[in-house]
């Protein structure tokens, strides 16, 4: 079956075209990003009015763009798969418009994507996914959640953040820094070759034998070590420390969490999704610490870490595969909790 | 090249929406969206209930038309995610019309006629018509600036927030739907269609929030 993707749920624009058989494989024959990150620097976060904004522009000829690519047509297509949410409303209104009416000229069927459940299952592009059940870590700018992924359509959530995301700690560390928004990249980038013992930064909740995150607390130690260096004596080192103390903060507790649930659940796979997720740190943390425990780690592509919309095709294509019927009515949901 | 015959239109700027179908026999059918449904779940019902009841396939249609503003922010997104949406196969000229010179329609005078609507955060869209035609660009003025205006007739959806004693309101006449389709009939080319865009763009004529307070606004 054929299935257009449509994602417009934040600041990126995408469009991607699947091919999945009835066996289970998918490819993704086509697939465009319109990332606004860019745009949105200068005002130090997601602004949701010119989001929508840029979303109705970039949205049509992304389509056709990505049609013409996988040589696909209208009448072949056997579904549109959309964000429905969670998200900006007025950002997600844009591609859930755009998906109904191509779906009613076309006689196509249109189907509501969960944003959220679509990243946990983005490691099955390209390649294997887990099977069930596996725990999930979904870290991004607006979550930071431990689920545990019994099959599609089937998830128990384990824990979350009390305060502010992992991603948003990033953002707000970086702005203390002086660094432009996104954070996470940018103290990445500023953390290579730092010493990431030098500054010791908590490790919130790590103490709790639960499995919920709070990073506002390292916000403010961040900001309190920011004061601690004035302006005219901070070296290029010291940032370069800092940033990677942050990281490794960071990433310290999410990796700790992260295996604790699959200690708890006895669940040996583990699965690392979202925009965060891309974080280089992270990424060889969560590789190392489960070679150490003897646990199957899974990890997007960094493409299909950030928002995309192959991601979300595959998950109506799972969803699909699953015996799921669209509902008769459903609109925009700017907030749709992931639970079931 | 003939002139187009059937042709959709939607207006989605301010409150509930309201479509048309103009047909090759001259009488449009007419629709509009009521008050509680939001517009993402009321406009492609009431689309495809005007073809339905015509009797005409998406396929048949000859051209589009947008209500492109200025007017609500995400009422113009919708509508014109929407048409994107329909045309994305159609590949159909678009026509865009004007907002406020629906509205001034809608007051049915052939003498001139002021459209002034609420743009928040202090500003008013303007706009000045006779008989469907502009006398001027639409634009987006202060409220202050509105006020200095010389006083004259003018129609309004919204209620304007500034004091316009001087100023006579006329209350519209037709619904918006008839004044839509009443423009679009004027307004269609009646030779080649095929330079109009594919796709409907909004006349925001306002920057967002964020902009204006970057602006220092």
């Amino acid at each position: 079956m054929l299935i257009l993707g449509i994602e417009t749920s934040c600041d990126e624009t995408a469009a991607a075209i699947l091919e999945g058989s009835d066996a289970g494989e998918a490819r993704i024959l086509a697939e465009r990003i319109a990332s606004q990150i860019d745009i949105h620097a200068r005002f130090g976060g997601v602004v949701p009015e010119i989001a929508s904004r840029e979303h109705l522009a970039a949205l049509p000829p992304m389509v056709n763009a990505v049609m013409d690519e996988a040589a696909v047509d209208w009448e072949k297509l056997d579904m549109i798969a959309v964000t429905a949410g969670p998200g900006l409303m007025g950002a997600l209104l844009v591609g859930i418009s755009y998906a109904r009416a191509a779906g009613l000229v076309n006689d196509i069927p249109v189907m509501p994507v969960h944003h959220m459940q679509a990243h946990l299952f983005a490691p099955g592009l390209g390649q294997r996914l887990p099977d069930f059940p596996f725990i999930t870590l979904l870290v991004s700018g607006g979550h930071t959640m431990l689920i545990r992924v019994d099959d599609v359509g089937r998830f128990h959530l384990l824990g979350q953040t009390l305060d502010d995301a992992a991603g948003e700690c990033f953002d707000k560390s970086a702005r203390l820094l002086g660094l432009p928004y996104p954070g996470g990249p940018a103290i990445a980038q500023l953390a290579q070759g730092g010493n990431p013992r030098r500054f010791p930064l908590p490790r919130p909740m790590l103490n709790r034998d639960d499995l919920n995150f709070s990073f506002s607390g390292l916000k403010t130690a961040v900001m309190h070590t920011v004061r601690k260096i004035p302006d005219i004596e901070r070296k290029p080192e010291d940032m370069s420390d800092l940033a990677a103390s942050i990281e490794a903060a960071i990433a310290d507790v999410l990796v700790a969490k992260s295996v604790r649930a699959c200690e708890q659940q006895d669940v040996p796979r583990l699965v690392m999704a979202g925009g965060v997720a891309a974080n280089t740190c992270l990424r060889e943390q969560f590789e190392t610490k489960a070679e150490v425990l003897g646990l199957d780690v899974f990890m997007p592509d960094l493409k299909y870490c950030t928002d995309n919309a192959a991601m979300i095709a595959y998950s109506a294509f799972l969803q699909n595969q699953a015996g799921d019927t669209i509902p008769d009515e459903w609109d925009a949901k700017p907030r749709w909790p992931l639970s079931k | 090249m003939s002139p187009p015959q059937r042709i959709l239109a939607l207006d989605a700027a301010y409150g509930p929406a309201a479509a048309c179908l103009l047909l090759p026999d001259g009488k449009p059918l007419l629709a509009e969206t009521d008050q509680n449904t939001p517009h993402s779940q009321s406009i492609l019902p009431m689309l495809h209930g005007l073809l339905e009841k015509a009797g005409v396939d998406w396929q048949q249609l000859d051209m589009l038309a947008a209500s492109v503003g200025p007017g609500s922010f995400t009422g113009l997104r919708v509508a014109a995610a929407t048409i994107s949406g329909l045309n994305a196969s159609l590949g159909l000229p678009v026509m865009s019309v004007s907002s406020l010179a629906i509205t001034a329609w809608q007051a049915d005078t052939p003498e001139r006629i002021w459209v002034i609507e609420d743009a928040r955060s202090g500003d008013a869209y303007i706009g000045c018509y006779k008989l469907g035609v502009a006398l001027q660009p639409d634009q987006c003025l202060s409220w202050q600036e509105v006020a200095e205006l010389p006083a004259a007739s003018f129609v309004s959806l919204t209620e304007p927030a500034a004091e316009l004693s001087t100023w006579q309101r006329v209350a519209p006449v037709h619904s918006r739907a008839e004044a839509l389709a009443e423009l679009v009939s004027r307004q269609a080319p009646q030779g080649d269609s095929a330079s109009l865009p594919r796709r409907a763009i909004p006349a925001y004529m306002q920057p967002s929030q964020a902009e204006r307070k970057a602006a220092g606004g």
